[in-house]
């Protein structure tokens, strides 16, 4: 595993939908570097969810496609180290799966747990509820929080431990205010701290202009490089990240 | 954190006792009609064994048609060697079966007993069988005086205890098929009910060993339970039948065979436990909500 490499880099994912009898995603090829801010928008069914399943590590991309992972070609990779792989990351997406008989504190203890960083899990995780105003969440068993609370676990879970990526899929953009700053300013925590950030989602947020911008329209990923409109609520997250 | 392997069982007690339960039985029942087919057949032939067919000569018979009476029974292939009883050998056996006082008080001497042959099967039990008729059929002839074979309706009722044995074989395989689709499909529930579980752990990185190992332990777990359960009722059944022998036959079978099929569900079921474990727990079989329609799954 090389650490200056790219976090992942994909070359060349084509998709084809059967069912809609189009391509889901059509020759995308993207690269996260280490330490950078990426945002891609796109409307619902552009393929969004498709490529942060594949650059996040939970689904295995069509043959053809050239995956490589912190230096290392996932095509040449056992299939054993791919989980070392999927250490190095963290994702949420608008429908997170969490251990609904456990609390929230043992639901963000678990990325800890699996990669063998016991010592540090609960002090990091009562500071992370703390630092996003969710520490009355702390000893809730996750079957009795609401829709937007278990989004706002699942995002919490994905940057715990400050992996080297964390990939975001629409979990943010659906989030009330209350939930959203104090989560957005942990991701921009994560991202001053190295942490390589992908953020999916309908619109750019403030942040945006800080790294890479994409627009996916019908499966098609291009580079935006032209200057967003920045909207007034998320400059206010900024403020109050600034002020942290 | 993460729940240990048998709490999944613990939570739906219940089901987990229906599931040991019938997986028992599945091992019970069959294992039951080969131990008794085993039982019985081991009582047979300890009996059966220790009864060699005998044939006695005539007195008149000569040396000549001996001879070539002995050569014929030993080109038998169920005849391993014949042995010549002559008077005095017979005495002997005599008195070893009534002893020697007793033989003396009936006056018994060797001049008064017919030499014999003593044929010895090639092998135990079937060569009895196939030798009985053979031997049997000796008998008009002139040289034969008469012949000494088991009862026929013995040989017969050992038959069918073979055919039980066998019969007993086939539902032993069908008791093992139940008995894997019982313990694999209840793995299997487990295995979805904690899916949301699994797919935590894979999502940060849990090796495919680690997702196994929970379905693996209930495999053995549950195997060696009712593998447990079923040996110590053949066990129980076991015990019943040496006494019902002893004070029927008036000494002890040796039951060589029952005591392996009793045994048997105690090494099958943990073995098929560990088996059905490892196969419900493939990545293939694993269910995720990780992977969207389009895409496949990681071997992991």
């Amino acid at each position: 595993m090389r650490k200056d490499a790219p976090i992942i880099s994909c070359f060349h994912l084509d998709l084809f939908d059967p069912t809609r009898k189009r391509k889901a995603l059509d020759d995308v090829s993207i690269e996260v570097e280490r330490g950078t801010w990426i945002e891609i928008v796109g409307p619902a069914g552009c393929g969004k969810t498709l490529l942060f399943s594949v650059l996040s590590l939970r689904a295995a991309p069509p043959k053809g496609t050239r995956l490589v992972v912190a230096g290392r070609n996932l095509d040449k990779m056992p299939v054993i180290e791919i989980a070392d792989m999927r250490r190095l990351m963290g994702s949420a997406c608008t429908r997170p799966i969490l251990l609904d008989d456990r609390t929230v504190l043992e639901n963000l203890v678990v990325p800890f747990v699996v990669r063998g960083e016991p010592q540090m899990a609960l002090d990091a995780c009562e500071t992370l509820l703390e630092t996003c105003d969710l520490m009355e969440l702390r000893d809730v068993p996750v079957r009795e929080l609401s829709h937007q609370e278990r989004i706002a676990v699942g995002v919490m879970r994905a940057m715990v431990g400050r992996p080297a990526g964390i990939f975001i899929d629409s979990a943010l953009a659906t989030l009330e205010q209350r939930l959203q700053k104090p989560l957005l300013n942990e991701l921009k925590q994560c991202h001053l701290d190295g942490s390589a950030v992908v953020l999916l989602g309908y619109e750019y947020t403030e942040n945006a202009r800080r790294g890479r911008r994409f627009r996916m329209e019908l499966g098609e990923l291009s580079e935006v490089e032209t200057p967003v409109i920045v909207p007034a609520e998320v400059s206010e997250v900024e403020d109050v990240g600034g002020a942290r | 954190m993460i729940q240990p392997a048998m709490h999944a069982c613990r939570v739906q007690t219940w089901q987990t006792l229906a599931v040991v339960l019938a997986a028992a039985v599945a091992l019970l029942l069959p294992g039951f009609v080969a131990f008794s087919a085993a039982a019985a057949r081991d009582t047979a032939e300890g009996w059966l064994e220790t009864f060699n067919p005998v044939i006695y000569l005539s007195a008149g018979a000569s040396q000549g048609e001996l001879d070539a009476l002995r050569g014929e029974i030993s080109e038998w292939s169920t005849v391993e060697h014949v042995r010549v009883r002559k008077g005095a050998d017979a005495v002997k056996d005599l008195e070893k079966r009534l002893g020697v006082e007793r033989v003396r008080e009936l006056g018994v001497t060797a001049a008064m007993m017919p030499a014999s042959f003593v044929l010895v099967p090639s092998t135990p039990v079937t060569g009895h069988i196939e030798l009985v008729s053979l031997t049997a059929g000796l008998e008009a002839r002139e040289s034969v005086d008469a012949v000494s074979v088991p009862d026929a309706t013995a040989v017969r009722i050992l038959s069918i205890l073979s055919l039980l044995g066998f019969i007993g074989g086939l539902l032993g395989v069908l008791g093992v098929a139940v008995f894997t689709v019982v313990i694999s499909e209840y793995l299997i529930r487990l295995q979805r009910a904690e899916q949301a579980q699994n797919d935590v752990l894979l999502m940060f990185g849990a090796q495919g060993r680690s997702l196994r190992k929970p379905s693996i332990i209930r495999g053995v777990v549950l195997g060696l339970w009712a593998g447990g359960l079923a040996t110590i009722t053949l066990m129980v059944a076991l015990a019943i039948w040496q006494s019902v022998i002893s004070a029927v036959l008036g000494g002890s079978a040796s039951l060589v065979h029952a005591w392996p099929v009793a045994v048997m569900p105690l090494c099958v079921g943990p073995l098929i436990g560990v088996l059905a474990g490892f196969w419900v727990s493939t990545p293939e079989r694993r269910t995720t909500d990780l992977v969207p329609r389009l895409l496949t799954a990681y071997g992991v």
